[in-house]
């Protein structure tokens, strides 16, 4: 057997800054769950990992085994009635993470404590675990089937009334010895909704919910860190999956944001243009760099196009763009763009244009976030979290920029930086299916300031397409109500009824913090392009200027057609 | 002609269960055992076992190990003796260790007592392999 050097597993301690103590962590090896833990569990504690059948305990077990034997650990994997150990292992070997080869090297090694217990009770498997423990010195035990040892271990030997005490017994003999022997145990149970008072519950360092939620027909799995001793995690719920690469949890975006502690930046004085002129010229020049903007219109008024056009303006600017859309394949959205003279598909091969289209069937918003912030910054979104960077660690004054750097582009080995220009433009096509993939609707507010947020820090600016319900009159209500405050500003397409014909109308609602001009002008989208009318036509309602404080002026001043309009 | 007798080990109590009913409904006769410790008592015990069955990966002392240790005794160095595991046969070195057929977990039980009276039978049991254990 090879040697076991636990050490070389764990992080280094946390730096020593704030309240809480330096512990060295133990990585799951779970994707995102590392990022909750703020780098992994604690080493040397008792965990409990409690879940119903089926909702991923042993894979969860088996990675973070896995994870530990790749960095020479050794596991110790014991069963009390349940799986068979060649069960378990026949499941192992369907993961990709998993080596079987390192069962058979007594790497990873699987013990059945089921005779102990039907022959000695509870006293009889603390005795062989003891031994076990012992002989092995295992860097990560973990026990599959602490509901069983409740259930029957009391029974042998015990008189009525003392089977709680025994388990009492048993688990703060489990906590002993993983606080004495500095062997991190993560003990498996099926959630049995036991009251937080409970020995399985009150006795152990922490311990992890795995739950399903259902949605009508839908189903989401869920895991929560609801408790961790004299360390700090992201709080709540957050959504995970099983997949043949094992579990991968997506923290909540504005959990994780909240405790990020993202650098503020200065407004920017820079416009970023549509490339259509009469459009521009409204905004006196474009939208200001790195703010949100939503296009809000009726169905078919030319949203995405509009979007579109965004894009290919900023990458003929050599800012990289991004489209991320639920509706149409990337083919469709590069055809339609082409079929106006919209240079999607050149500026795409040309590596300045991405475009991302996720089907919003079983879509959940945490994953999709994540998926946008990968393709925005290169790098996962949901990197490991460096141990002296904890969630709410107090900070040294000063913008924490190593929190923005987890989403920006990682350099290649050899310190070779990545050779494509940073995303500088983000259009993300379709609020309504947005929301639809986010199950709480009073949590969308708070995912887009979140992603905002991001994406603002990281000098993106971002355009959101809004449908409005009905395709005709002035009833400007937004959609989407608490958008008003989240965006900086708002650009509204619509039809109007002309005779036998409907002409599309745009028009700038609101642009934060910068003079615009209030004009409801005509445009049309033709094989050559979008065009905005220069000047409003006959029978088009007369804006005025809105001025930087937001008060209307006189009609007719001259707006800048490009360049900051404010500091 | 008395029953073969039989020995098992295993620590997973279920499948030294399972291979004791298996193995007694065709006629064998059968002591089943969940650790290596008392794998090792038991193929010392008289009458002594006809055959051993051991699971490869037992705590403490692995299968393989408590072979090592009944070849290296005269009692027992010719007893016949089968491995099984869950582990791929080839990262198992049963044959090293001086053993005369291997199973892989899981196995189709009705070729069980097949795989056993092939083995009391003096017929190695699986893929020769080079040794240099066996006596």
């Amino acid at each position: 057997m090879p040697e076991t050097s636990p050490h070389t597993l764990l992080s280094a301690p946390e730096a020593p800054s704030g309240v809480l103590p330096a512990v060295p962590r133990l990585p799951t090896g779970v994707p995102g769950l590392d990022t909750l833990l703020a780098g992994g569990l604690p080493a040397g504690r008792l965990y409990v990992l409690a879940g119903e059948p089926g909702a991923g305990k042993t894979i969860l077990a088996h990675q973070m085994g896995a994870q530990v034997v790749a960095h020479g650990g050794m596991v110790l994997f014991l069963t009390v009635h349940t799986e068979a150990h060649h069960t378990l292992l026949a499941q192992a070997r369907t993961l990709a993470f998993f080596d079987p080869a390192i069962v058979a090297a007594e790497q990873f090694r699987y013990v059945s404590l089921s005779a102990a217990l039907d022959e000695g009770g509870i006293a009889a498997v603390r005795e062989r675990l003891a031994h076990l423990v012992q002989t092995y010195a295992p860097t990560l035990l973990v026990l599959d089937g602490l509901h069983m040892l409740k259930l029957l271990g009391t029974a042998v030997g015990t008189e009525a009334g003392t089977d709680e005490r025994a388990f009492q017994r048993f688990m703060i003999f489990l906590q002993a010895q993983a606080t004495l022997s500095g062997i991190t145990t993560l003990a498996l149970t099926n959630y049995d909704g036991a009251a937080p008072a409970d020995a399985m519950y009150a006795v152990p360092d922490g311990i992890v919910h795995l739950r399903t939620v259902r949605y009508g027909m839908r189903e989401v799995r869920r895991l929560a860190v609801s408790k961790l001793r004299g360390s700090a995690s992201l709080a709540g719920w957050h959504d995970y999956t099983l997949g043949a690469g094992g579990m991968r949890v997506f923290p909540r975006l504005e959990a994780r944001i909240q405790a990020e502690r993202l650098p503020r930046r200065q407004p920017s004085t820079l416009r970023a243009a549509f490339g259509v002129a009469g459009l521009d010229a409204l905004l006196g020049g474009g939208v200001p760099e790195a703010s949100v903007t939503l296009l809000a219109g009726a169905p078919g008024a030319g949203k995405t196009l509009m979007g579109l056009a965004f894009l290919v303006e900023g990458a003929r600017r050599g800012e990289r763009g991004l489209y991320l859309g639920f509706r149409e394949t990337a083919d469709r959205i590069v055809a339609k763009a082409d079929g106006v003279g919209l240079a999607v598909g050149a500026m795409r091969e040309a590596g300045l244009l991405d475009v991302e289209w996720a089907a919003p069937l079983e879509l959940f918003i945490d994953a999709l976030t994540e998926q946008l912030l990968r393709a925005v910054f290169d790098a996962p979104a949901v990197p490991s979290r460096e141990p002296d960077q904890h969630p709410t660690a107090p900070r040294d004054a000063g913008p924490p920029e190593g929190a923005l750097a987890r989403f920006r582009p990682t350099a290649e080995p050899g310190g070779r930086a990545p050779t494509r220009a940073p995303v500088r433009r983000v259009f993300l096509d379709g609020l309504d299916d947005l929301r639809r993939t986010c199950l709480e609707a009073d949590r969308l507010p708070s995912v887009l300031a979140a992603l905002t947020d991001v994406l603002r820090a990281g000098g993106v600016s971002l355009l959101l397409s809004q449908e409005f319900r009905q395709p005709f009159g002035a009833d400007l209500t937004l959609p989407v109500e608490e958008m008003a405050a989240a965006v900086d500003n708002i650009v509204l397409l619509r039809y109007r009824e002309d005779g036998h014909r409907l002409r599309r109308l745009i028009s700038v609602l609101k642009l934060r913090e910068h003079a615009y001009r209030a004009d409801i002008r005509a445009f049309s989208i033709t094989g050559e392009g979008i065009h905005v009318d220069g000047t409003p036509r006959d029978g088009d309602v007369l804006g005025d200027d809105i001025a930087e404080d937001g008060i209307t002026r006189d009609a007719g001043g001259p707006l800048a057609p490009s360049g900051p309009r404010s500091a | 002609m008395s029953a073969l007798r039989i020995l098992v080990a295993d620590d997973e109590a279920v499948t030294v269960e399972l291979i004791t009913v298996v193995l007694r409904h065709a006629g064998f006769e059968v002591v089943g055992v969940t650790t290596c410790f008392d794998a090792l008592a038991k193929a010392l015990d008289d009458p002594a076992p006809d055959v051993i069955l051991l699971d490869a990966l037992m705590p403490f002392l692995s299968g393989i190990e408590v072979c090592r240790r009944l070849r290296a005794l005269e009692r027992t160095r010719a007893t016949p003796i089968g491995i099984f595991s869950s582990a791929d046969e080839g990262d198992v070195r049963w044959a090293d260790a001086g053993a005369n057929g291997f199973l892989p977990k899981p196995f189709n039980v009705r070729n069980l007592p097949q795989f056993v009276t092939a083995l009391a039978a003096g017929k190695p049991q699986g893929p020769p392999r080079p040794s240099t254990a066996r006596p």
